[in-house]
Formats: C-alpha cells, structure tokens, sequence
C-alpha cells in the first residue's frame, strides 16, 4: 500500500510540475529564452492566494482564476519592460537578465511580506480519502486534478485554436509566420502571459497545502527546467511525460530518504541523465 | 527562339476562376501604377552593401524573373522589398503608397506575398494547418481558396493530414506556394522556387506557375535556373554582385553576352 | 606588459599591502578592505570559466562553499591546518567542476550548462543540509585558536595580508598567461567553438581545464572566509548571493579582464555597506534591501551596457583611438615572398601523389541522400575545385573530407590513414585545415590575437609565424584592429591567413570568392595560386567560376550528391551535363553554342 500511495502522490506532484513545466516550455520554442525567474512566478500565485485569503477569506482554489490573470499581467509587464529589449541580445545577457529579475522578485516579495513561512489553513487541509487503504490528501489531490485540466484545455487550445496555432506556428518557424502575415511580436507577448498565467495557476493550487515562502522559486525553476530537458526543449508531449516522471521520482526518493537528500539525488541523478542523453529522453518517441 | 511556356508545357489545367487580390485592386482598372516597385534601392549588412542602387518594377498581370548566381544580392534585394529587412535608401513603393518602413505583414494584407526560399513551412503541422495558416491576414473566403489550392495541386489534397516536415522536396514546395495562394495575393513573390528540386518536379511547378499566368495572377518569380527564369516570365532583370545590370523580354535575355559570363565565368582576365 | 604598467601595478600592490599597516586605519576599514579584496578575487576567478572561456557558471559559489566545506571538515575531523585543508578543498572543488564538465562533451551548452550548475548547487545544499556531520542546516563553528599555524589572527590586519597576497598571485598568474596558449585556446573557444576545433584546438579539454582551474581557485578563497568569519552554514555559503555578487562584480566591471572584476568588486562591497548603514542586515528587510538594489543594477547594466560598465568605457575609447588611425591605413597588397617564408614545407617530397581520398561515400540526412557513393582523389601539391548548383552536396563534400562530418558509407584517407574517428582538431594539427563559408573569424579579437590561435597547430616560433603571416597577407598596419573592424575583403584575407598560420598541408576554402568584386577576386587568385607553388595542396567550393576555371588544376562538378563530371577546367566545362545542370535541365538551343567559345 505505501508503494501505490507513493506513486499516486507522486502522479499528483507531477499533474503540477507539468503544468509549470508547460509555461516554460512554451517561453522557450517561442522565444528561445530560458526564464530563470519562471518559478518567481509561481511564487507570486502563491503570495497572492495567501493576500486574497488572509484579507477576504477566499479558499485559494476559487481565486485561482483571478490569481492566474494577474500573474498573467505581471508577466505580460515583465515581457514588455524586461524580456523584450534583450531578444537579440547574446545569451550571456539573457542569462543575467532573468536570474536577476528571480533574485528580485524574491527580494521583493522579502521585503514585502518578510521571510517568515506562511500557511494557508483552508478547513479541509487535513482531509483525506482513503480508497483501498491508500491515503490520499484531499487538498493535493484536488491541485493534481485542476493541475490536469489546466494542463489539458492548454494542450486542446494549442492544437486546436486559431490562437494556438499561431503561437506553434511561431515557434516551429518564426519568418514563415512573419510572412503568411502573423504578427510575431503579439505571439510572444501572448504567449509569456499565458506562461505567466500557469504558473501564477500552478501557485494558486499547491497554496492549500504547501510551505509559503519567498524562497521557493528558484526551486520550482529548477525542477521545471530539468524537466523540460529531460522531456525535450519545446515538446509538450515530452514535458508531460518527463513530469509525470520527475514526479514520481520525487515521492519516491522523499519515501527513501531524509527530506534534504532527495532532493540532492535526484538533481544529481537528471543532471547525470542529462549528460547522457543531452537531447531529451522522449524525443524520438514523443510527437 | 524559344516557344511560349503554355504550348511547351502540354496539358493545360482549367482556368477555375482569377486571382485578383479581392477588393484590393482591380487589375482590368487600366492603372499603371506598379504593384511593386523599387527605384535605386541600396541594402547593406552593416558595413557590407549587399545591393547597390537596384530598381525594378512589377505591374499588374505581369510575370517578372530576376535572375542572378548565387551571391548576386538577389534574395537580399527580395527581402527588402518585401520588408523582411530594412532598405538603407532608395525609394519602395507598393501600389503606389511608400512601403520603405512596412513590416511583412503589412505586405501580406496589400496582397503582395512572399514564398521565401527554404520555404519555411512549420514542419510539425499538417499540410491543412500549413494552409489554413497562409489565409492568417484574410480568413474571410478561405475555405473558398483552399478548394481553388487543392484543385491546383491535387498531391497537396491527398496528403492534407501528413505532417509538412515529412513531405518530398516538390510537395513542399506547392504547399509553400498553396500556402501563399491562400493569402489571396494580388502579386505573388516566388524566391527560388527550383532549389533543390529534381527535374521533373521543376517542370511541375512550372505548369502551375503557367497556369496561375493564365488565371491572371501577377508574380515576381526569383531564379538561379536560367530556364526557369525565362519559361515563364514576360520580362527579366539580371542581378550581378549587387546591381541590375540588365533588363528585357526573355528571348533576348538567352542571346546575350552577359548571361553567359555571369554563368559560366567566360570573361576575359 | 610595459615597464610603466608594471610600476603602476607594483604601486597598486604595495599600497594593498601597506594600507592595514597605516596609522590612519579603522578596524572597520580593514574589514571592507578584507572583503572587497577577497570579492575581487572570487571574481578573478570566476571570469576564468566565464569571461575568458565563455562558459556561463552559476556554480562558482557552490566551489567556494567546497572550499570552505573541505577545509573546516579536514581541520574538526582530521585536525588538518587548514593551511593544507585549503589545496585539499581546492583538489575536491576541481574535482567536482571536472565532473560537471563531463556535460560538455554532451554538446550542453550556454544556458542549459547554467541551469545545471545551479541545479548542482541546490543538490549540494540539500545534500548539506540533510548531513548532521557536515553541521546540517545549522553550519559549522571554526575554532578561534589565533595560531599562525592554524590559519587563525585575532587582528584583521593578517587577513588582509594574506588575502592580498592571494590576490596578488592570481594577478600576477593571469598576467603571465595572457599572451600564452591557455588564453589563445580560451579566446577561440569562447569566440567560435567550431572554428577553434577547425584550428586545431580540443575544445572539451580546454573546456575542463577553465572550470576545474578556477573552481580550485575559488575554493581557496572559500577557506580564507571560513578562517576569517569562523562559521559556515548552506544558507551563509551556498546561497546565491554570492552568485550574484559575482556577476553584479564581473557585469560592473568588464568580462574577461583583469581590471573589470576588480572595481565591480569594490562597487559591489561600496553598495552592500551603503545598504547595510541604512537599514540594518539582521532585519529581513535589510536582506531584502540589499538584494533588490543589487539586482536592480544588474538588470539596468545588463540593458544599457551589456559588456560592463568597464566596457563601455574601453569600448569608447578604442573606437577613438582606432578612428585617428581609420585615414592613414589600409591593408597592404600581399607579399609573396613572407608567404613562402611561412610555409615553406621542405620535408615534403611525394608531390603528385594522392594525399586525400575519398571512398564510395554517402551521407543522408533524414532520408534525403546529400551525397550518394562520392569519390574524388586529391594529389599532393594540386588545386581542385568542387562545384555545382546549389543543394548538390557540396558543403557535405567539404564537411565530409575536413573531417567535420562522419559518412554514413565510404571512407576518407588523409596522407594515407582513414580519419574516421579522429576529431577535428586533431586533423589540423596533422596538416589539414578549413575555412567556412560564412566568416567565422574571432570578431572581438584582434588581427594578431586571431592569427596566434591558428600558429598554435602547428608553429614553434609563434611571433615569427604570425608576423610572416600577417606580412604575406598585407595584414601589418591592422594588426591590432579587431576582426570586427575590417572590410570584407579584409576579413576574407584574415580568415584566410589564420588557416595558413596553422602551416597547413591540406587547406580547404568554403565559397572564399563570395561577394568579392572583380579586382578582389583576381588579387586573391593569385594569392592562391602563391600558397599552392609553396606546395600546399588547396581544395575549394566555389561559384564564381571564372576563379575557378583560372585556379582549378582539377574539378569535381556536383549535382544532386552525384559526381557528374571531373577533370581539367576545359575538360569539364564542355561537358554537356555540366552545362545542363548550372543552365537548367533543358536548355535550349541558343545556349549550346556558350562553352567552348570563350577562354
């Protein structure tokens, strides 16, 4: 039973880190740009749940829509005033510029709010269900199934919408858009909000029974990062698959070992697969 | 002397209707204002002038080659006048209104489309997605168009639902043009549409860039192949190491001294 | 170095040196000084991996946590001094970065290498963290004992001393080495990864050596902090704000000097004191505080001035000095004779025979065949041109023979011995070089800095070669013009002289003439044709045919990845299919009377 209980925790976990992963994914066929500051942005949904529940007493799960979009406006901003001018700019730059919009952004939230760690005590944190003895939280297993609609009606809009094939369009050939009349400049712009929206989602719902801090950002880029690696940069099928994984692997290795431990080996343990297979696992498999 | 590309070419395909831009410009008008139109453009590259003082123009019905070896500053010259790079000075005009400072996509809207060389699809889409995709600027008549692109290269229509990445060289190159089509452009820009291309497949493009003739769809067809260049057009310019240095109907273009320097090295020192 | 820089520098020293002596001092000055001078190390040494290798490290901090890790353990464990415990900390920090190294022979590179340092530095504090021998999340106590032998003072005045005298050895080391081969392989590599394997430099090893060079550097730095502060701990050592000091430090002042890191470390020490006099640090305010200005002044300098502050300034003032040069000099018309002095190859006695052969080969790329069962012999001393429309497999014919492209079936034989496997820049260092067809000089060099790297193959006497190189290129008026700076022409002279500085035996030539005018185009024929008489063999891609029917000793015409004709220039001129293929599949009868008629 501890076996499948960590295994569907951990497809939980993974439910999220897909759709993080996601947003990242997409900045980066679209613009090329690895943002160091992506899991800034969840942070920021995260804040933002604790501010409208502490100040109006709304369950974080229902202000989700409204901390998706204002994320989505921080990110728009920051793509106008910070990501726009360095496109051109050599990736020495692009590097400094995003790990320095992450460490202010974590600066930010420190001043404003301190470096205490806050929790958000919605009534049903401690609730669980438990099927066929596996225990199951209540409030994560609510984050992985909203994780995974998000995900999904993202992965339907991409493929499906006139709005997401511009933005594939974009990234699979970016003067072919510019030349059948596509304005790539509004793609980009689109598509960092909308990458900004998922994680500022992805914050909201891991709010319930998560550890707020200002510093968990960098975590959350980290391990989105890894995972876009592992699944293929700008594949979203790859991405799904390789969170599922990373997930799982996570819970595991959290089963096995003190806290602090994991952690350590399974970074190690991506970076060497990594090394080994440099181009993404699933890519020949996938899409 | 050689023949007109229509009887050359055998089979003709019926004519399914004109490609007149829609409301943007009626080309029975009488108007002689060019479609497109370049006087004493200069492009650099930073330092590096890659055209020098060129100027062209393409009127309304009109099939217009510019030929030029690799190098010549002939997809470079395309590419400003289509407004993919900046012109350093001279004048550009398209349909008369001064297009020095447009975007691509304004050229799209004005109907002058740009089939680029390589391409450029989105590989991982299908050749319906690639389509629907050309007719972005003016999704009203689409489905119409596409009816019209399917006719005109039944291949394209067999295949709709097969990746673009995964297609042969010439399909690429109609879905390319399809693609275009689908703009629904008064003037078509065609920049090295033979590259790469077997021999029989050029052929096939050439009897639908014939027939487009026909159908009264105006182009600017950009051309490395001499035979290429001349099949179709009713004008040529020749490109030389930045500048047009010659201009004039196809038959004499053949005959000329300077074609066969510019190709085969034959001059003398 | 000029003796007048060498003064200046030896005045600098001596006043770090004597400043915690002087009587004016404050405890509180020596204690900025102490920090400031260890940043503007750590800084030093970050730029080796990163300014100078161009390898974008966000672990650097974590080498330094090792370093002040290794040593504190060695010293409660093992009582080591930590004296010694330093270079055990480096020799562990070197380790670790070599390790992570091995990322670059899985082709991760610029941002992917970054975020897998920083991954690395997150495992390590997890890792940490997690160890209750290590002093877990909580850190570690290093024992007051004020005993020389165990690198410990009650004054600060020692410290200062000792980190001046770090400070001082790595100045003095990265002086030594600027004109050396470490640094020529570095600038090559960081400028044009390609280009530096085609000119005969491993890049991976280079590669391994810049990060494992300057992680054992910081790591040094690493124990000096211990023994100076007296605790350690993951949040105090393995944060990123030491990270970001060094870049805010390095951004300040300029990537890839020595003076650049140094006034950004200084900027950066100055900023934290301000910060930390007007809000107080325990607060998490004054954490916060400091971490926003920081942060918002590498993202204002990062958009305003993206090579430094330092830079911009530097950048200005060659832009000035090289103006009052731009209307007295021009490049200089070759010189024949310094060509022949360069090249001259007298251990060479087989001319005529076969030196590269290629075998029946086939590439495919993704189910298109390039080149389908290919053959060519190139003899020793001759020129041969490979041409052919575009798309007809010519630059895979060129990548397949300078060993940049393995075929698929087939072999290739340089001087008598299949190349397969061999990496690039192991085949120039046995004669065989390349250009590209785009220019890939190293633009934010200069002339001489670019020639040097190709000398490096295979020269002995360095200087010589790049002066006769330069001279027999009419290159020596620009010699300290950066590539960037030069005409086309200029540039097209340059990257060929790099090649030729490599003392080739086998010179291959992408599409060299293109864009040329008709005058440049005969100056470089004969150019050319010199560096062939010296008898180095030339193969080249070209299109502009009229150089090729001058030059070509022998031509292979291409079309489709097939051979369809080789022999003389004459020979294959009149071929039908030639004509065919350049002039359109069908061409007509106004065409059949062009070759053979003109001369």
């Amino acid at each position: 039973m501890n076996a499948i209980q960590t295994i569907v925790s951990g497809l939980l976990a993974g439910a999220v880190y897909v759709l993080v992963a996601m947003g990242f994914t997409l900045v980066f066929g679209v613009m090329r740009i690895v943002n160091f500051a992506h899991g800034e942005l969840v942070m920021l949904g995260m804040y933002g749940a604790l501010v409208l529940w502490t100040q109006w007493g709304v369950d974080p799960l229902l202000s989700l829509p409204l901390v998706a979009l204002a994320v989505g406006a921080v990110g728009a901003l920051m793509y106008r005033l910070a990501i726009r001018p360095i496109l051109a700019a050599p990736h020495f730059n692009q590097m400094v510029m995003t790990f320095g919009l992450l460490i202010l952004f974590q600066s930010l939230i420190l001043l404003a709010f301190g470096g205490d760690l806050r929790t958000v005590n919605v009534s049903y944190a401690d609730l669980t269900i438990i099927p066929w003895g596996i225990v199951i939280s209540i409030p994560q297993l609510i984050a992985g199934i909203i994780a995974a609609s998000v995900s999904a009606a993202t992965y339907i809009f991409l493929e499906r919408s006139t709005a997401g094939s511009a933005i594939r369009a974009c990234a699979q050939d970016q003067m072919g858009y510019a030349l059948v009349g596509g304005s790539i400049e509004r793609v980009r712009l689109g598509t960092f909000a909308l990458s900004a929206a998922l994680a500022g989602a992805a914050g909201a719902v891991i709010t319930p029974f998560s550890v707020i801090s200002p510093f968990v950002g960098i975590d959350i880029t980290i391990k989105a990062f890894l995972i876009v690696l592992v699944g293929g940069l700008g594949r979203v099928e790859g991405t799904l698959l390789a969170g599922v994984i990373f997930g799982m692997a996570e819970s595991v290795l959290n089963r096995l070992l003190p806290s602090g431990f994991a952690t350590g080996v399974l970074y190690c343990a991506v970076i060497a697969v990594v090394i080994a297979r440099p181009r993404g696992m699933f890519r020949g498999s996938v899409g | 002397m050689l023949e007109p590309a229509a009887v050359l070419l055998g089979a003709e395909l019926p004519i399914c209707g004109t490609w007149t831009g829609g409301g943007n410009l009626d080309p029975d008008s009488g108007s002689d204002v060019p479609l497109l139109a370049a006087s004493s453009v200069i492009v650099k590259y930073g330092t590096l002038t890659a055209v020098h003082s060129a100027s062209f123009a393409v009127k309304a019905r009109e099939v217009v080659s510019l030929l030029g070896a690799n190098g010549s500053g002939k997809t470079t010259l395309l590419r400003a006048a289509t407004g993919i790079i900046p012109i350093s000075a001279g004048l550009l005009q398209c349909q008369g209104e001064n297009a020095a400072a447009w975007l691509p996509a304004r050229f799209v809207r004005s109907g002058v489309i740009h089939v680029p060389e390589g391409r450029h699809l989105f590989p991982e889409m299908t050749v319906l997605e690639n389509l629907r995709l050309g007719a972005l600027a003016k999704p009203g008549g689409a489905n119409v168009r596409l009816e019209r692109v399917f006719a005109l290269f039944p291949k394209l229509a067999e295949r709709r639902s097969q990746e673009a990445g995964t297609l042969s060289g010439g399909e690429q190159q109609m879905l390319a043009i399809g693609r275009g089509l689908m703009g629904d452009p008064v003037l078509l820009i065609l920049d090295e549409p033979s590259l790469g291309l077997a021999p029989i497949v050029v052929e096939s493009i050439l009897e639908t860039l014939a027939q487009l003739r026909r159908e009264g769809m105006s182009m600017l067809v950009v051309e490395q192949d001499v035979h290429v260049a001349v099949s179709v057009a009713d004008r040529c310019y020749l490109m030389e190491t930045g500048r047009i240095v010659l201009e004039g109907d196809p038959a004499s273009f053949l005959e000329n001294e300077k074609v066969r320097h510019s190709y085969l090295g034959l001059s003398d020192s | 170095m000029s003796p007048s820089r060498w003064l200046g520098l030896g005045a600098a020293f001596a006043l770090l040196f004597a400043a915690p002596y002087l009587p004016f001092r404050t405890n509180y000055g020596i204690g900025l000084l102490v920090l400031a001078i260890m940043y503007g190390y750590m800084n030093l040494c970050w730029n080796i991996a990163g300014g100078k290798a161009g390898i974008f490290s966000l672990a650097h901090g974590a080498f330094w946590a090792i370093g002040a890790y290794t040593s504190t353990l060695a010293y409660q464990k093992l009582g080591l001094t930590p004296w010694l415990g330093m270079f055990l900390g480096a020799l562990v920090a070197a380790l670790t970065a070599a390790i992570l190294s091995l990322a670059f022979r899985a082709r991760v590179r610029g941002i992917y290498f970054a975020m897998i340092s920083l991954a690395l530095v997150f495992a390590l504090q997890g890792l940490v963290a997690s160890s209750p021998w290590m002093g877990g999340a909580t850190g570690l106590f290093i024992p007051l004992k004020q005993d020389l032998a165990n690198f410990s003072f009650v004054d600060k005045w020692p410290y200062a001393t000792v980190i001046t005298a770090m400070f001082a050895a790595l100045v003095l080391f990265l002086i030594a080495i600027k004109e050396g081969r470490l640094n020529d392989a570095w600038l090559a590599i960081r400028e044009d990864e390609n280009a530096a394997e085609a000119l005969g430099i491993p890049t991976f090893r280079y590669r391994v050596i810049a990060m494992a060079m300057s992680a054992g550097l910081i790591a040094l730095a690493g124990t000096f902090y211990a023994q100076y502060v007296l605790f350690i701990s993951p949040p105090t050592v393995l944060g990123l704000e030491v990270m970001i000091g060094m870049l805010l430090g390095t951004m300040i002042g300029e990537i890839g000097t020595i003076i650049g890191p140094i006034l950004g470390a200084v900027f950066f020490v100055a900023i934290t004191e301000l910060i930390q006099a007007a809000i107080p640090p325990s607060s998490s305010a004054g954490a916060a505080g400091g971490l926003i200005v920081y942060s918002a002044v590498l993202i204002v300098v990062i958009m305003g001035a993206p090579h430094g502050i330092a830079g911009l300034v530097r950048a200005r003032m060659a832009k000035v000095r090289n103006q009052n040069r731009e209307t007295t000099v021009s490049a200089k018309p070759f010189d024949v004779g310094r060509l022949a002095e360069a090249l001259k190859m007298q251990h060479v006695t087989d001319f005529g025979a076969e030196i590269l052969r290629v075998e029946g080969v086939c590439v495919n790329y993704g189910g298109v065949a390039a080149l389908s069962n290919v053959s060519l012999r190139i003899p020793r001393g001759k020129i041969v041109a490979i041409i052919g429309p575009n798309g007809a497999g010519k630059s895979t014919l060129f990548n397949v023979l300078s060993g940049f492209v393995a075929p698929h079936s087939g072999e290739v034989h340089y001087s008598g011995k299949s190349i397969k496997g061999i990496p690039t820049y192991q085949l120039c260092r046995d004669g065989l070089v390349r250009t590209f067809q785009h220019v890939r000089l190293f633009s934010g060099s200069t002339v001489t800095e670019n020639l040097r790297v190709g000398a490096r193959a295979r020269s002995k006497d360095i200087g010589r070669t790049v002066d006769d190189i330069s001279h027999a290129l009419g290159l020596q008026n620009r010699s300290q013009h950066l590539a960037s700076q030069l005409t086309i022409s200029e540039q097209k002279r340059l990257e060929l002289g790099r090649a030729l500085a490599t003392k080739p035996e086998v010179i291959c030539l992408d599409e060299i003439m293109a864009g040329l005018d008709h005058d440049e185009v005969v100056e470089l024929s004969g150019l050319i044709r010199a560096v062939n008489a010296t008898g180095v063999t030339v193969v080249l891609i070209e299109h502009v045919l009229k150089a090729v029917v001058n030059l070509a000793d022998l031509v292979l015409v291409l079309d489709k990845g097939v051979t369809i004709a080789y022999g003389t220039p004459e020979q294959v001129m009149s071929e039908k299919i030639v004509v065919d293929s350049y002039l359109g599949q069908r061409a007509s009868r106004g065409m059949s009377g062009l070759v053979g008629g003109g001369s």
